[in-house]
């Protein structure tokens, strides 16, 4: 039985083959990482790879690609990334090929042991957070879908470290946030990794007015993160990239998740749950709350 | 070597001593210093003027060293170039300067120069140019080509005048067109982009040295007009090159166009050295 | 000065380290408040982490900090008083720091003396003593053994030799630091370098051909090369690559504050960004990979071009880091002609 890095190769080979696709962005395999590669026709097809340290969203590439035919790549949790940036004009879904994958879950880079030969057996301790919690392991739509359908997750109740920060007082998580901030080296790879992150110029760029100083202070940097997470509520889809990129640690999707789900308690919306749905904050619905106007 | 002073980011302060509008966009400000002597430059230089609370940005030394004041010219396109134009006369402004290399000015003696300037590429010219009428006799020719998108463009408008009122230097004023071959109502000079001019008036490569400054395009079309065209060689065309500086001291990485340092090893350099650059810009 | 080698008795590592805090801010790999490895301030000597990993960020901020105050003003009454930094008040020993940070200190010292002398950088520099660690193991990323950078400039190196440490001391900084302790060292009598040597070949440290410096030649001449386009098209222009890097050493200088009161301060900036040498009119590197280029030509052909070493140790922290995994010693190898295949398969299309 072919494997699904076969599978998936063969399937890309005949994406180009039949002319439906200008590039391909997938994940290929060397120098012992798995990583996101943008391939275009001729390219060498033979280290396409889907496996556990496949983490990339790559519609984190769909933007910059605008105007041709893309084929991608596409996990389960991923999918709602191309329907917020379809609802948001950033991406024409008719040029996108979507390639299924079964996900076998993503370990989680700062757990993954130095003998990687076990790598498809780790049990979900060595997960990355979001998997562990995972509820449906196949992309539910796609244009080609490569391997076996995987079964259906048993996920993990709660997010120990969300609990957590829950579970403190108000001055408790400020502190424990100032502490996090102070970590903080500003060197925006949360934010370029960001999929939903596309804006030609952020605010952290301007400085006609300068929004944000430059020197890298706790303030500062939490004056970051707050603006960027409130750019990004009601429009997050929690693939956590944010954090797993973050090369000091800090857990950035604490933010992002606790707005996502003011956002499912308050309008019942879940970020690009269906191609169809409004944007929660560009939409009104006469049934939308409304406690908070005084 | 490294003229230190021990505190190599401490800059000096100047007051704002007058300001002149010289386009909607460009003012030029002269500086008197309360605390000794104006720095002594050489033209061609530049330093990192500015203002507390807002940032320091690189401008040109745009008057000539043997004058008594010093002046820049600021266009007003960024952050700090902005709060430059919202000076008055008495107000206090940083400099830390003079950096980077200058004209060649004894290995120009002798020769014809055309000096070819577009826009605020004019400042660092500024300098050498009356540097070079006040020593007329070093020179067999002086030309002057001025070149701007629009009228309310041209800098120096006053000194312009008084250039083209000289028998000892020839001045070609010219505005882009705007529809080409129609001439612009009212407008004394030629409409026209630069290279046309000179591949009309065609001024020999015989110890002649070209001197430019202008946007980058206008860089770049003018000496390829001058090479492909008009037999100059790369070593007759001198120019002064814009990079993003912070520190203008080989430190900050920002300038760097392969191994040169824009402030270190320029910002004057020979069209001879720009071509062996990485093809970068 | 002449190398001296010294032994340093595993027993009295703790000793040493206690003492040392007398005289020194004494800073060391361990743990922060989430558990990960940075070179910090242990509270105890049993806070400190022996370990070969790197922390992701390398010690260069100890002499270049991420953020410093250039210039001091003040406005009183009429007159601004412009002041220069606060020079440190104690000696800094990076106790244990990995050889790859330890060298690099030398490569970005280059920079900040040529011409004009930098002196908030080389204030904190003359301040700071390296006491290296050498690895017993190389890393997945790690490339030091293709760069010819050694020991060169470190104070102080410490080659476990089971049992014992076997100390060599290049600098003056170096020997003051056992001439502080001296009670705790031993003279070596053995034959030094082979043994260091041979703690190299199996830590897989030792130098292996080619090695990354041979690729200059090639590079000089793949400016242009098609496959930049395609092979540096996944960059995301952030700035991990640089901020962990130990010998990056790009900045911005900044104001903050009013115009009566403030600093002008030093930030770390990274060349893969966008508006680094964005200007009014123009912007030179219009494309991201012109920017990822820039950062790779750099280290491999500008600096080493003007000041002899590559700027790079091989630490490997900017794959490691990357978001994207874009693996520098690759793609030197590909457009430095060490290796004909591009990293990943990915050829330009066209």
């Amino acid at each position: 039985m072919a494997t699904i890095k076969e599978e998936l190769r063969a399937a890309v080979k005949k994406l180009f083959d039949e002319d439906r696709i200008d590039y391909f962005v997938g994940y290929v395999e060397d120098y012992g990482h798995t990583f996101p590669a943008i391939l275009a026709k001729g390219s060498d097809l033979s280290r396409l790879t889907f496996d556990r340290k496949s983490y990339n969203n790559l519609a984190d590439f769909l933007p910059e690609l605008r105007g041709s035919r893309v084929g991608l790549v596409c996990k389960q949790c991923e999918v709602r990334t191309l329907n917020v940036l379809a609802a948001e004009g950033q991406i024409e879904r008719d040029k996108l090929v979507v390639v299924g994958v079964p996900c076998p879950a993503m370990v989680d880079p700062r757990k993954l042991p130095a003998d990687e030969a076990g790598l498809d057996d780790l049990d979900e301790s060595y997960w990355q957070e979001k998997c562990r919690r995972c509820l449906e392991r196949n992309t539910p739509f796609a244009d080609v879908f490569v391997g076996e359908r995987a079964s259906t997750p048993t996920p993990a109740e709660g997010w120990p470290l969300l609990q957590e920060v829950e579970a403190m007082s108000a001055e408790e998580r400020l502190a424990w946030w100032r502490e996090q901030m102070s970590l903080c080296i500003r060197c925006y790879a949360c934010r370029l990794a960001c999929p939903l992150c596309y804006c030609h110029q952020c605010f952290v760029e301007d400085n006609k007015p300068q929004w944000l100083d430059k020197s890298v202070r706790p303030e500062n940097n939490l004056h970051y993160h707050i603006i960027r997470a409130i750019h990004l509520a009601g429009r997050c889809i929690e693939c956590q990239e944010c954090s797993r990129v973050c090369p000091v640690g800090i857990p950035v999707d604490v933010l992002n998740n606790v707005l996502a789900r003011d956002f499912a308690e308050r309008f019942g919306y879940l970020a690009g749950e269906t191609a169809e749905a409004k944007p929660a904050l560009t939409h009104y619905e006469r049934d939308d709350k409304e406690d908070f106007i005084l | 070597m490294g003229n230190n002073s021990e505190r190599l980011y401490v800059p000096r302060l100047a007051r704002v001593a007058a300001v002149v509008d010289e386009t909607p966009t460009i003012k030029t400000f002269r500086l008197a210093f309360d605390d000794g002597p104006r720095p002594d430059f050489k033209c061609g230089q530049f330093g990192e003027f500015g203002i507390f609370g807002v940032g320091e940005a690189t401008f040109c030394f745009a008057s000539p060293p043997d004058r008594e004041y010093l002046e820049i010219t600021v266009k007003n396109v960024g952050k700090v170039t902005r709060a430059f134009h919202n000076l008055n006369e008495g107000d206090v402004i940083t400099l830390r300067g003079p950096y980077g290399n200058w004209f060649p000015y004894d290995d120009l003696k002798g020769k014809k120069l055309l000096f070819i300037g577009g826009g605020i590429g004019q400042a660092p010219l500024r300098g050498l140019l009356w540097t070079c009428l006040e020593n007329r006799g070093d020179f067999e020719q002086l030309d002057l080509i001025y070149a701007a998108r629009e009228e309310c463009e041209l800098v120096y408008e006053r000194e312009l005048v008084e250039f083209e009122g000289r028998d000892d230097l020839a001045v070609t004023l010219a505005l882009d067109p705007v529809c080409p071959g129609e001439p612009i109502p009212g407008w004394r000079g030629r409409t026209s982009f630069v290279p046309p001019i000179l591949e009309e008036e065609r001024p020999s490569p015989e110890d002649r040295v070209v001197i430019t400054c202008g946007p980058p395009i206008m860089i770049k079309l003018v000496a390829k007009s001058l090479l492909e065209k008009l037999d100059y060689a790369p070593g007759q065309i001198w120019t002064t090159l814009e990079m993003k500086m912070k520190c203008g001291l080989g430190k900050c990485g920002r300038c760097n166009i392969g191994s040169v340092y824009v402030c270190k090893d320029g910002p004057v350099f020979n069209y001879e050295q720009i071509l062996s650059f990485p093809k970068e810009f | 000065m002449a190398a001296e080698y010294y032994r340093l008795s595993k027993d009295k590592v703790a000793e040493l380290f206690e003492r040392a805090r007398a005289d020194y801010d004494v800073v060391a790999k361990t743990r922060d408040a989430n558990g990960n490895l940075v070179y910090g301030r242990p509270v105890s000597f049993d806070d400190v982490a022996f370990v070969d990993e790197q922390p992701p960020m390398s010690a260069k901020a100890f002499a270049l900090p991420q953020t410093e105050a250039l210039v001091r003003y003040e406005r009183e009454n009429d007159k601004i008083r412009a002041e220069g930094p606060e020079a440190p008040t104690r000696d800094i020993l990076i106790f244990g720091v990995n050889m790859c940070d330890a060298t690099a200190f030398d490569i970005i010292d280059r920079v900040f003396r040529w011409d004009y002398l930098d002196d908030p950088y080389l204030g904190r520099r003359a301040q700071t003593t390296q006491f290296a660690l050498a690895c017993a193991s190389i890393q997945q990323d790690c490339f030091c053994d293709r760069i010819s950078y050694d020991e060169d400039g470190v104070d102080a190196v410490a080659y476990d030799l089971e049992g014992s440490y076997l100390i060599k001391v290049q600098t003056e900084k170096g020997r003051t630091l056992v001439e502080r302790y001296k009670d705790l060292f031993a003279t070596e009598d053995g034959d030094a370098e082979s043994s260091i040597k041979a703690f190299k070949e199996k830590a897989g440290t030792a130098k292996k051909e080619p090695m990354l410096e041979s690729a200059k030649p090639a590079l000089e001449k793949a400016f242009e090369h098609a496959d930049w386009e395609i092979l540096a098209s996944t960059c995301i222009g952030c700035g991990v690559c640089t901020y962990v890097c130990p010998t990056c050493h790009c900045f911005d200088i900044q104001d903050e504050g009013g115009s009566s009161r403030g600093r002008r301060l030093r930030v770390w900036d990274h060349c893969t960004g966008r508006t680094f040498t964005a200007m009014a009119a123009e912007q030179p590197r219009d494309r991201q990979y012109k920017r990822y280029r820039q950062r790779l030509l750099h280290k491999f052909w500008y600096y080493p071009e003007r000041f002899g070493p590559l700027l790079c140790t091989g630490c490997g922290r900017c794959i490691t880091h990357c978001p994207v995994k874009i693996n520098i010693r690759e793609l030197v190898e590909y457009f430095g002609g060490l290796k004909d295949t591009p990293p990943g398969g990915a050829r330009h299309g066209k």
